[in-house]
């Protein structure tokens, strides 16, 4: 039934969307926006596929190891992209904004650039042979609608959700998760407190962007089915998108990321439509996001805005 | 702080919202954890305080230490001098308001704060001309929603600013006003000729009503009166009310940090001129004077005010403020955080103006300046009017009483207990 | 017993400068752009094996080689730069407008509509005017739809005009569907409505619009009342409201100044250049030029330099991939990328100065007569030490 394969499919995508709006949100808890996400999801991509690559020519075929290891990769990648941007904007006390959208420009750009010199390497092809591990370890195939629907999925689009729920946890319920909000929230309360403000921007930052780098190693790997197509930089402007749109709530980010994997394959789903009318179906998720800002910046409740100090440096001398 | 077992208790300018009551209990506290072997740093600017608590005094100045002495050993004057490093005169010269008359007449004004709660509580009083109208109260009892409601910057919920622009015998003029408006006023009977008989402008032609009011023929009878209540800032500019509030918040709000003063001073007069282009020469002007006149430390006037010292910041505002001619001048805090050489030519200037028959308001948290300063004195607690009084005859004591008059039952039992020890004491 | 504590001054500390010499931050700047350089060279060498003598080489050969390329650059600098005008003014006003990508598509968009439904069917030069006018006003509209949202109800600017991005997008990908219905996805140029060529190329329209226009944003900015306002409620909205200025409508206004702008520009990319249009007319020049314009600091002159620098290196470094059988334009990107970080960075430099510890201070502390006294308040000092209660954070 096409209703069981859009749900399907609307899940399986939805993996992409709430590993980078899990990142996001971890570090825009921090206080810091990180427009960046597009180019470390890329740059994870790129890597893990790389070490995907790298072992299949050196002939290991093991495929767990075919996928734990760029899973390691990758999740270094990310860190060093998250890295990076805590350095620039923590330390070197830069523009969040603008240093952002500069990590997305050398993100996008360096992970184009790796890819293409497996492609100049020749057969970029045999990462797809790999893809199948990641679609199919842990799935369950079944022709019975429910199974189709929830249980068929590869390793990464559970620990995805997996991640999210432990991310809601660790920031409601632990001593952790209140210390980094009280960051986001207040960094000077939170420096007179005794919390050590840089550490928890840095960590924060480091953590949510190596999550948010799985998320362009699973679209790849079992979401294009090994086919690297650059869609990974749309895929992290929607899921900045999502951070809003779930009011800065991982928990909420599950059915979140599901709606709007819907709502991005929808086009293939409607029958009769023409050609043309595809391209204004697509653009539903953008719609969703503006209406949603929308209606929560009118209705304005105070527990639906975003972290109090986002997007602003914090300097103890200027206390 | 106390129930986490502290042994070394740092208190950072602890009195600056307490009433002279509660300072007392705080002194009376902090004796008996003197006995106890704690150890207590007190960083106060208020002399007369280190003089009453302490056992040794650092004085800094500059972020450098200047000495460590005991404190039986000195005096204010001495320790006043050691902060600024000259000799310094002391004195605030008060002189009796001449025949003062209602200036701002404020009527059962209410003001509701951000939570919907009211910050000020049907409060009424009149604030005179050639008058320094003093506000006393504990931080966050209604005075900035108070000030912010009068310029226009907060909603009123309730209640009439009436303002009284003296013009009596004064020539109508086309500022501020065109000749519709002069025309319906005068058909109100607002004007008269220099006579005294009531101008009437039937029969007359538009230019021959131009013609007179140029000459200036053509005078106010009485002060102007305008309802100040729903105006905006810009309107209440456009109605020719002159009007100066020094805010509280020096850079973020009566400044913009990082513009310069010649671009600060632009602030308040950018908008003159039918040209698309900001006039630059008379804020440069002006800067000039305001710098040579208050003797500003800058390297220039084009440098960005948040590079200066809050003392010299302060008197760039308070300048800006003065220099329109203001009918009312209202002033919040303007002696925070600054030193007491810049402290005493704020006061010196408000003093100023209140002999060019400005109505001065004075919002303050030290009791003995605000005393020293104000020729009547208004206390607020808890949004409302505690007590308007003579600042020359009331006690601090009488005061502190008016500021807590709003609290808890338990409290003020708590607070009569202390008069009662304080009347034994100073027998 | 005797407590021994060492109190030392951290190893090194932050302080802000507060005398900056006016040429310290060019300075500063500009041996950044030489040491990024030099990081290029040795980065390309290292990844792709080309002497940095040689990138260096491509690199200018690529971006000025011959009088054809010359004009092409500064062509291309030209329509940056009128991305970069077209977001400045919202961004002094610290208004974050992400959208001018899709400003400037909405705008080529209107232009290509009037060109394809009455090409040949008015005068031409009718059609030119016709077209211009749809731009502005198209891009206009679709600035300031953000605009009053955020005046109305405080929505976030941010996300909003990113999402506006992606919705031009797609109207443009659905509208050359029904254009060019043969499924090709792109449209091809039409004879109608362009610019006229000045000396038979068509780079000098928009050398000389973006001049204009460069010079009319930085008399705007920096000497009209609009411009004082801008200024004002960009630094201190709070200040801005105090002095009675309607920030609801500066922003409002400013934005529609923003979208005007941008309109210009798709109608420049389309009639002048292009005569077509395609999701991808504005190649994420809308996105670069916040950086362009940050760089310079919302100085319109000094964005002239900027964009002159990110079209250089970016034709540049296409030379040396090209020469290398490289045809795309991704290290570019990584260059451009890393040289955007280098100088967002070095801006640290300008504004701190690093101090070093010159000796390190001990104090033997005195026995202390109550258990867990943690350190000395420092207040017997004859050494000058500052007592502070901060000094023990300042790791």
């Amino acid at each position: 039934m096409p209703f069981v394969s859009f749900l399907s499919g609307a899940i399986r995508l939805s993996a992409t969307f709430l590993y980078g709006s899990t990142g996001e949100i971890v570090i825009e808890k921090s206080g810091h926006l990180n427009l960046g996400i597009p180019g470390v999801m890329s740059v994870g991509a790129a890597v893990g596929c790389l070490t995907v690559y790298k072992m299949l020519k050196a002939k290991i075929y093991s495929s767990l190891l075919l996928v734990l290891l760029p899973f390691l990769t990758t999740i270094v990648a990310g860190g060093f992209m998250g890295l990076l941007y805590s350095f620039m904007t923590v330390t070197l006390r830069a523009n969040q904004n603008v240093t952002g959208l500069a990590l997305t420009t050398l993100g996008v750009g360096l992970a184009g650039h790796l890819v293409n010199g497996i492609k100049a390497g020749g057969d970029i092809g045999i990462i797809a042979k790999a893809s199948q591990f990641y679609a199919n370890l842990f799935s369950v195939k079944s022709n019975n609608w429910f199974v189709q629907i929830f249980l068929s999925h590869g390793i990464l689009v559970y620990l995805a959700i997996i991640i999210a729920i432990v991310t809601q946890v660790i920031l409601n319920r632990t001593r952790i998760g209140l210390h980094l909000r009280a960051v986001g929230e207040s960094p000077a309360t939170a420096d007179a407190a005794g919390i050590n403000v840089t550490g928890y921007k840095y960590v924060a930052t480091i953590v949510g962007s190596a999550i948010a780098g799985l998320g362009g190693l699973f679209t790849i790997m079992d979401y294009m089915g090994g086919n690297w197509e650059y869609v990974l930089e749309g895929f992290g402007w929607l899921s900045i998108a999502l951070v809003i749109f779930t009011l800065w709530r991982p928990a909420l980010a599950i059915p979140g990321s599901i709606i709007f994997g819907g709502l991005y394959i929808a086009a293939g789903f409607i029958k009769g439509i023409t050609f043309a009318q595809i391209e204004l179906i697509k653009m539903l998720p953008y719609v969703m996001t503006i209406v949603v800002l929308i209606f929560t910046s009118i209705v304005g409740s105070k527990k639906a805005q975003p972290p109090a100090s986002l997007g602003l440096n914090y300097f103890r001398e200027e206390r | 702080m106390l129930y986490r077992g502290a042994n070394i208790l740092i208190l950072d300018e602890p009195t600056a919202v307490l009433t002279p009551q509660e300072i007392k209990t705080l002194f009376a506290v902090l004796r008996e954890m003197k006995k106890d072997g704690k150890s207590i740093v007190i960083i106060t600017h208020k002399l007369n305080e280190v003089m009453e608590i302490s056992d040794r005094v650092a004085v800094l100045r500059k972020g450098e230490h200047i000495a460590t002495v005991d404190t039986k050993d000195t005096n204010e004057k001495e320790l006043a001098d050691m902060m600024v490093g000259k000799k310094l005169d002391l004195n605030i010269d008060r002189k009796d308001p001449v025949d003062p008359q209602p200036r701002l007449v404020i009527e059962h004004m209410t003001v509701k704060n951000r939570d919907g709660l009211k910050a000020v509580d049907d409060v009424s009083f009149t604030i005179n001309g050639g008058e320094i109208l003093g506000i006393a109260g504990i931080a966050g009892n209604g005075q900035k929603e108070l000030l912010e409601g009068i310029a226009g910057l907060q909603k009123v919920e309730k209640g009439d600013i009436i303002f009284h622009n003296p013009k009596e015998n004064k020539p109508v003029t086309f500022f501020h006003k065109d000749l519709k408006q002069i025309k319906k006023m005068a058909a109100e009977g607002k004007f008269h000729d220099p006579d005294g008989k009531k101008w009437d402008f039937t029969g007359l032609s538009n230019k021959e009503i131009t013609r007179l009011v140029n000459e200036e023929k053509v005078l106010f009878y009485e002060d102007e009166i305008i309802d100040l209540r729903h105006r905006t800032p810009r309107e209440i500019q456009e109605l020719g009310i002159k009007l100066s509030f020094v805010p509280e918040d020096r850079l973020n709000m009566g400044l913009v940090g990082n513009m310069s003063i010649v671009d600060n001073m632009a602030l308040r007069s950018y908008r003159k001129g039918k040209s698309i282009f900001v006039n630059k020469k008379r804020p440069k002007t002006l800067a000039d004077n305001i710098i040579r006149e208050l003797e500003v430390v800058t390297p220039s006037d084009q440098t960005p005010v948040r590079r200066l010292s809050g003392g010299n910041v302060q008197k760039v505002l308070v300048g800006r403020e003065i220099s329109s001619s203001p009918k009312v001048l209202m002033a919040a805090y303007p002696v925070r955080g600054l030193d007491i050489n810049s402290s005493y030519l704020i006061y010196n200037l408000l003093n100023q103006q209140k002999e060019k028959n400005v109505a001065v308001v004075f919002v303050g948290e030290d009791l003995d300046v605000l005393l020293a300063l104000s020729d009547r004195l208004l206390v607020l607690s808890g949004g409302k009017v505690a007590g308007i009084v003579d600042a020359r005859k009331v006690t601090k004591e009488e005061v502190g009483m008016m500021m807590l008059s709003r609290a808890k039952a338990e409290d003020a039992e708590a607070i009569k207990q202390m008069m009662g020890d304080k009347k034994e004491d100073n027998e | 017993m005797n407590t021994t504590k060492k109190t030392r001054e951290p190893l090194f500390h932050l302080v802000k400068r507060t005398d900056v010499k006016p040429w310290l931050p060019w300075v500063v700047r500009g041996v950044t752009i030489v040491v990024a350089f030099l990081f290029i060279g040795i980065l390309t060498f290292a990844s792709l094996e080309i002497s940095p003598f040689e990138v260096y080489a491509r690199i200018f050969k690529g971006a000025f080689g011959d009088s054809y390329r010359v004009m092409t650059l500064l062509r291309d600098v030209a329509i940056l730069l009128l991305f970069a005008l077209a977001v400045t003014p919202a961004f002094k006003m610290k208004f974050w407008n992400i959208g001018a990508e899709g400003q400037v598509l909405m705008g080529a968009f209107a232009c290509m509509f009037c060109i394809f439904y009455l090409g040949g069917k008015v005068n031409d030069t009718l059609l030119i005017f016709i077209s211009l006018a749809a731009a502005l006003l198209v891009g206009s509209v679709w600035a300031v739809i953000p605009a009053l949202f955020k005046a109305k109800w405080n929505t976030n600017e941010t996300l909003f005009t990113l999402m506006m991005n992606y919705v031009a997008i797609q109207i443009i990908l659905y509208a050359i569907k029904i254009w060019a219905p043969g499924g090709t996805g792109t449209l091809s140029p039409s004879p109608y409505g362009n610019l006229p060529t000045i000396a038979g190329e068509n780079f000098w329209f928009s050398i000389i619009v973006a001049i204009v226009m460069t010079a009319v944003m930085f008399i705007y900015l920096r000497f009209t009342k609009h411009g004082y306002e801008i200024n004002v409620v960009g630094e201190s909205e709070n200040t801005a409201r105090y002095i009675g200025i309607n920030v609801k409508k500066v922003i409002i206004r400013t934005l529609i100044f923003s979208g005007l702008i941008c309109g210009l520009t798709g109608f420049m990319l389309v009639a002048g250049i292009d005569h077509t249009v395609s999701s991808t007319t504005a190649e994420g020049r809308g996105f670069t030029a916040i950086l362009v314009s940050w760089l310079a600091k919302f100085n319109p002159a000094g964005m002239i330099f900027t964009s002159l620098l990110v079209v250089f290196l970016s034709r540049g470094m296409d030379e040396v991939m090209t020469m290398n059988g490289i045809s795309n334009n991704f290290f570019s990107k990584v260059v451009i990328g890393i040289m955007f970080l280098m100088i967002i960075g070095c801006e640290f430099f300008i504004n701190y100065k690093i101090v070093f510890r010159h000796r390190a201070k001990s104090e033997v502390v005195p026995p202390a007569p109550v258990e867990g006294a943690e350190k000395t308040c420092g207040e017997d000092t004859s050494d000058g030490e500052i007592p502070q209660a901060t000094t023990a954070k300042e790791e």
